[in-house]
C-alpha cells in the first residue's frame, strides 16, 4: 500500500487529503490544534491516522511569510553595494498610516549595522565598473564570522544584468562557509522581465530568504524527521512543486516555495472567479484568472516573488478588538498570534475578531468547531461574553442591545469591512457576486460574504 | 440589522477610499465625512477645492470635475483633483428635471513631479486648470478639455492616462456609494449622529491637553517672519497668524494653513483621529489677508505648500509646547530639497528626499522620513539609471545630521549622483536662518544643502570647484559632475546627560 499525501501546514491548522494506490481508497481531515506546536500536532495527526509506506508527501506551508512577518528569523547579514546601505531602510513604508509625531517603521528584519557596504559597481548598461575586491571580501568575512552569521544576502545594483559580480562574492564567501542568497537568483526569470524589477524588491525578496533560512530549514528537518519513518523506501517529499533538498539546500527561493500553496488555489479554484481562503491565522482574496504579481507589498517594502494576483485583507482573523476613535470595541490594527490566543481558548485578555467568528461557528467548519465547543474552552468562551458585557456597557450606541446581539453586530461589521474590502480590490467590481470561498472558516463566513463554499473530497487544494 | 451607525460610516469610508491616496468623501452640505491626506495642506484644501467645484459647476450624480488651480482651493499646480457628484434619486420637477441630484461629493487628488525653479507667479509653476467638467453623468467625456489638455505644452506625458484611470476608479466608487445610499446608512439623522460623536470624543481627547496660550515668532528668511499664538480653551483650539508677514518667497493660502495646523496638531496627540467636520469643529484658524499665510492671486505657491507648511508644522508644535510640555516636539527638517534634472533629449526628472524628524518628549526623530507628508514619488536607482543619463554614487541618511540630546532627532537624508551627459538642473528649497531647532536642551542639526561638484567641467571658471547652491536656481552641468543633495536632521529632546 502506498499513499500520496497531500498536507497544508500551518502553525495550529493542518488540512490532510491522502490517495491509496493500492486500494483507492480516499481520506480527508482537517485538525486544527490552537495550543499545540507544529510537531506535536503532527505526532498525533500520524498516530491517530496511522499512516504507514508514504510513497509521496506534497507539503504546502506559508512558514517563510510569517517567519519574516513576526520577525521570527534568524541573525543574517547583507552586502550592498557601498552608499546605499541605508537605502532600503530609508525607503520602508512607516507603520503608522496617520501623521504623528511619533512616526515609525516596522522593525528592520536585519539590523542596520549588519548591512555591509562592499565597493564594487556594474552600470545600467551591465558593464562591471568595479570589480569585487577579493581583499576587501576577506575583510568582511572576517566581520561577518565575528557576528556569527551564517546566512548572507548579497545585493548588487545590476546584477539582474550582470551578475558578475554577485557571482564572484559568492563564491568567495561560500569557500569560507557561509550560505549565500543572491539577489540575481530570488527572481524567477521566466516571469520577471529584467527592466521591471525595482532592485528593492530584488534585494528583499535575498535578504528575507537569508533570514527565515535556518528557522525554516529547521522546521522542514523536524518535519522530515516525523515522517521519515512512514515513508516508503522510494518516499519523497516535497514542498509544493520544489523537491525538499532543493529547499533546504538554498537552490530555490523560500519565499517562493512558501507561496506553493496560493499557486495551487489559484490553478485549481481561481481560474475565473475570485476565491477567499478563509484560514484560522488569515485572510487571503486571490482576484481569480490567470492575472499574477511580481511583488509582495510586504511591510518592510516590496518583495519579488512570483504569485498569482492576491490581496491580504487588512481585517484578520486575530485582529484585536479594542478601542478606538469611534468605539469602545473595534477593529484595531493590531494582530494577535495563538499564543496567548483568541479569548474562547481561555488563553488571552483581548478579544479577536476570532472570538466573534466562534461565536457563529458553523458545524461545517468541523475542526473549528470541535474545539470552540470543547468543554475545555467553557471558561474561555464565558469570559468572552463577560467581556462583551463590558463593552456594553461603556458603548452608548450599544446600550440597547443584548450581549448576544452586540456580538452578532460586531460579527457583521467584521464581515461587512470584508466584504467591502474585497470589492474594491477586484478589478471587475461585479466580479464579488462571483465569490468562492474555502478554507477552515469557510462554512461560517460564506453567508455573510455572500460567497459560494467549496467543499468536497475531489476539489481540496492539496489533492491531485 | 446593523446599528452601530458611527463605527460603520466610519469603516465604510476608510474601505471604500481604501484605492485613494488623497481624498475626502463629503455631503452636499460640505460636511466632512472622512479624510485621507498625503500631506498637511490637504486637510484644508481637499474640501475647499471640493466645496468651490461642487458650488461653481453644480455636479449632479456621475459629474466630475478636474481643477489644479491653489486659488480654487486646490495645493500646487502639479496635484491636480477630480471631483465626483454621487447620488441616487433622480429629480422628477424643476430644473435639471430628469438629472439625479448628487447627495454625496468625493475628491481625489493626483501627484505629478513639480516644475521647481523661480516663478514669478503661479503660473510659471506648470498648467493651472480651473475647475473644469470633464465627465457628465458617468459616461459622456468633454473631449474638447481633454484634447485641449492633450495639446499644451506644459501638460505632463502620462497626465491623461493617469486622470482617465483615476476617472474610472471614482466611478467604480460611485456604484459602491449607490448602493450604500439605497441603505439607510448616510441618512441625514446617521451621519449628523457620527460627526457628533467625532465631536464629542475628540473634545473628550483634548480635555487630556493643558489649556493655555503660547505664542512664537519664527524668521523663515531675512524679511518673512511667522508669529503664532495657539490657544487651547474650553475644549477648542485658536490658531491666530495676526502678525505674520507678507512674503516674499514663501507664499501659502488660507485653506492649506488651516490643514497644516490642524494636521500638525492631530499630529501631537499620537493617535489615529478621523478628520470629519466634527473634529474639525473644535478649530479656528485666522491668517491675516497679505501675510504669508494667505496668500493671494497670482503668487506662486509651490514652496509655500512644500517645504513652507513644513515649516509651519514645525510653528505650531512650538507654540503648543508652550501650552503643554507632554506636547513637545523638536524641529522637523522642512525642506525636501526639490531638484529637477533636464537632459538634451528633452527627459527630466524630479528629485526630492526625506529629511530627520524631531525628537519628542517620549522618544528619538526617525531617520529619513517624511513627517508630514505620505506620498513618495516611484523612486528605483537602477530604473533611474536605466531611464538617464545619471549615476547614483550614494542614497542614504546623512551621518552626523541629528540634533543630539537626551532624546535625538533623526538623521536627515544624502543623495549623491553623477551626471553622464550634459544636464540643466533647477532647484528651490527653503533654508531658514536658524537650524531645526532642539527642544528642552536639545541641539540643533544640521540644515538642508545642495551642492555641486564640478568635476567634469574642464574650462569656465567653476571647472574643479565645488558650489553650494543658493535657495533658488538653474544651472548647467557637465558629464562628470557630481550633485549632492542634503536635507536636514531633526532637533534633538533634552539634555543629554
Amino acid at each position: 500500500m502506498s499513499w500520496s499525501i497531500g498536507l497544508h501546514l500551518r502553525d495550529h491548522l493542518a488540512d490532510l487529503v491522502g490517495y491509496n494506490e493500492a486500494d483507492r481508497s480516499q481520506l480527508k481531515r482537517q485538525y486544527f490544534y490552537p495550543q499545540m506546536n507544529v510537531e506535536s500536532m503532527l505526532g498525533s495527526i500520524l498516530q491517530e491516522l496511522n499512516l504507514r509506506d508514504i510513497g509521496n508527501l506534497r507539503l504546502y506551508t506559508d512558514l517563510p511569510y510569517r517567519l519574516a512577518i513576526k520577525n521570527y528569523g534568524g541573525e543574517a547579514a547583507v552586502l550592498i553595494t557601498s552608499g546605499f546601505e541605508n537605502w532600503l531602510e530609508m525607503t520602508a513604508p512607516i507603520k503608522t498610516p496617520y501623521f504623528t509625531s511619533v512616526p515609525r517603521r516596522h522593525s528592520m528584519p536585519i539590523e542596520r549595522d549588519l548591512f555591509f557596504g562592499v565597493t564594487e559597481r556594474v552600470n545600467a548598461s551591465g558593464q562591471v565598473e568595479k570589480a569585487v575586491d577579493l581583499t576587501e571580501m576577506e575583510f568582511l568575512a572576517a566581520k561577518l564570522q565575528m557576528n556569527q552569521i551564517k546566512n548572507v544576502a548579497i545585493c548588487f545594483l545590476h546584477s539582474m544584468l550582470n551578475s558578475e559580480n554577485e557571482q564572484r562574492a559568492k563564491e568567495f564567501l561560500e569557500s569560507k562557509g557561509f550560505r549565500v542568497h543572491l539577489s540575481s537568483q530570488v527572481v524567477p526569470h521566466e516571469t520577471l522581465e529584467a527592466e521591471s524589477v525595482d532592485e528593492k524588491a530584488r534585494f528583499w525578496s535575498a535578504i528575507l530568504n537569508a533570514y527565515v533560512f535556518e528557522q525554516f530549514a529547521s522546521q522542514l528537518k523536524k518535519i522530515q524527521a516525523i515522517f521519515e519513518p512512514r515513508l516508503s523506501s522510494n518516499g519523497v517529499i516535497s514542498i509544493g512543486k520544489f523537491p525538499l533538498d532543493d529547499v533546504l539546500n538554498g537552490r530555490v527561493s523560500l519565499l517562493q516555495a512558501g507561496n506553493q500553496y496560493y499557486d495551487r488555489l489559484a490553478d485549481k479554484f481561481a481560474r475565473s472567479s475570485p476565491l477567499f481562503h478563509a484560514c484560522v491565522d488569515g485572510f487571503a482574496l486571490l482576484h481569480g484568472g490567470k492575472r499574477r504579481q511580481s511583488t509582495w507589498l510586504s511591510m518592510f517594502g516590496p518583495v519579488a516573488i512570483s504569485a498569482p494576483a492576491f490581496f491580504l485583507p487588512r481585517i484578520h482573523p486575530l485582529t484585536l478588538l479594542s478601542k478606538n476613535f469611534m468605539t469602545p470595541i473595534g477593529f484595531s490594527s493590531e494582530i494577535a498570534s495563538y499564543d496567548p490566543g483568541p479569548m474562547v481558548f481561555g488563553r488571552g485578555l483581548t478579544p479577536t475578531f476570532f472570538d466573534l467568528i466562534a461565536l457563529k461557528i458553523d458545524p461545517q467548519d468541523e475542526a473549528v468547531a470541535a474545539r470552540v465547543s470543547d468543554p475545555r474552552n467553557g471558561r474561555g468562551l464565558q469570559k468572552f461574553k463577560e467581556q462583551l458585557s463590558v463593552y456594553k456597557r461603556i458603548f452608548s450606541q450599544a446600550q440597547s442591545l443584548s450581549d448576544e446581539e452586540l456580538g452578532d453586530q460586531l460579527f457583521n461589521l467584521g464581515c461587512e469591512i470584508l466584504r467591502d474590502e474585497i470589492r474594491v480590490n477586484l478589478a471587475d467590481s461585479n466580479a464579488v457576486n462571483e465569490l468562492l470561498i474555502c478554507g477552515p472558516l469557510a462554512a461560517t463566513l460564506a453567508k455573510p460574504l455572500r460567497a459560494r463554499l467549496i467543499d468536497d473530497l475531489s476539489e481540496s487544494p492539496c489533492f491531485d | 440589522m446593523l446599528r452601530l451607525t458611527s463605527p460603520r460610516i466610519y469603516e465604510k469610508c476608510h474601505s471604500l477610499l481604501g484605492p485613494f491616496r488623497r481624498a475626502a468623501l463629503l455631503t452636499v452640505d460640505f460636511e466632512i465625512l472622512y479624510l485621507r491626506p498625503e500631506s498637511l495642506g490637504d486637510i484644508g484644501t481637499l474640501p475647499q477645492t471640493t466645496e468651490v467645484s461642487f458650488k461653481y459647476l453644480q455636479l449632479a450624480d456621475g459629474d466630475i470635475t478636474l481643477t489644479s488651480d491653489p486659488y480654487s482651493g486646490g495645493t500646487v499646480v502639479n496635484s491636480p483633483t477630480l471631483v465626483m457628484g454621487v447620488g441616487h434619486l433622480t429629480k422628477k420637477s424643476g430644473t435639471n428635471k430628469g438629472k439625479v441630484p448628487a447627495e454625496l461629493l468625493i475628491a481625489s487628488r493626483l501627484t505629478f513631479p513639480a516644475k521647481v525653479g523661480q516663478p514669478k507667479t503661479i503660473d510659471d509653476e506648470g498648467l493651472r486648470i480651473p475647475p473644469t467638467p470633464i465627465v457628465s453623468q458617468g459616461t459622456q467625456f468633454n473631449t474638447a478639455v481633454i484634447d485641449a489638455l492633450k495639446s499644451h505644452p506644459l501638460t505632463p506625458n502620462d497626465f491623461i492616462p493617469r486622470i482617465e484611470n483615476e476617472v474610472a476608479q471614482l466611478l467604480k466608487l460611485r456604484s459602491h456609494l449607490k448602493e450604500e445610499l439605497n441603505s439607510d446608512l448616510f441618512d441625514r439623522a446617521n451621519v449628523r449622529e457620527f460627526l457628533l460623536n467625532s465631536e464629542r470624543e475628540f473634545a473628550r481627547q483634548l480635555e487630556e491637553i493643558s489649556d493655555g496660550v503660547g505664542e512664537c515668532d519664527l524668521d523663515i528668511s531675512d524679511s518673512e517672519s511667522l508669529h503664532l499664538k495657539a490657544e487651547i480653551h474650553d475644549g477648542r483650539v485658536l490658531f491666530d497668524f495676526t502678525g505674520t508677514t507678507p512674503g516674499k518667497n514663501v507664499f501659502i493660502t488660507d485653506s492649506s494653513t488651516m490643514g497644516a495646523a490642524i494636521g500638525t496638531f492631530i499630529s501631537l496627540m499620537k493617535r489615529d483621529i478621523p478628520i470629519n467636520t466634527g473634529v474639525l469643529s473644535r478649530f479656528e484658524i485666522k491668517a491675516p489677508k497679505g501675510s504669508l499665510v494667505n496668500s493671494t492671486f497670482p503668487r506662486p505657491v509651490y514652496l509655500g505648500h512644500t517645504d513652507g507648511i513644513n515649516f509651519l508644522g514645525n510653528a505650531v508644535s512650538l507654540a503648543l509646547s508652550r501650552i503643554d510640555p507632554k506636547l513637545g516636539w523638536a524641529m522637523s527638517g522642512p525642506s525636501h530639497g526639490s531638484l529637477e534634472i533636464h537632459f538634451k533629449n528633452g527627459a527630466s526628472h524630479y528629485f526630492s528626499l526625506p529629511v530627520g524628524v524631531g525628537a519628542t518628549s517620549h522618544g528619538p526623530g526617525l531617520d529619513g522620513a517624511y513627517p508630514w507628508r505620505r506620498f513618495v514619488l516611484p523612486h528605483s536607482i537602477e530604473l533611474l539609471e536605466r531611464k538617464f543619463p545619471i549615476q547614483f554614487i550614494h542614497c542614504g541618511f546623512r551621518a552626523n545630521s541629528a540634533g543630539q540630546g537626551k532624546f535625538p532627532g533623526g538623521h536627515g537624508a544624502a543623495q549623491s549622483f553623477k551626471v553622464l551627459d550634459a544636464a540643466t538642473i533647477s532647484w528651490t528649497f527653503l533654508k531658514p536662518p536658524r537650524k531645526p531647532d532642539g527642544m528642552a536642551g536639545g541641539k540643533n542639526s544640521q540644515d538642508s544643502e545642495i551642492v555641486v561638484q564640478h568635476v567634469g567641467s574642464s574650462s569656465g571658471p567653476a571647472a574643479g570647484k565645488k558650489t553650494t547652491l543658493p535657495l533658488f536656481g538653474k544651472m548647467t552641468l557637465s558629464p562628470g559632475d557630481i550633485v549632492t543633495i542634503l536635507t536636514a536632521g531633526g532637533g534633538g529632546y533634552g539634555v543629554d546627560e
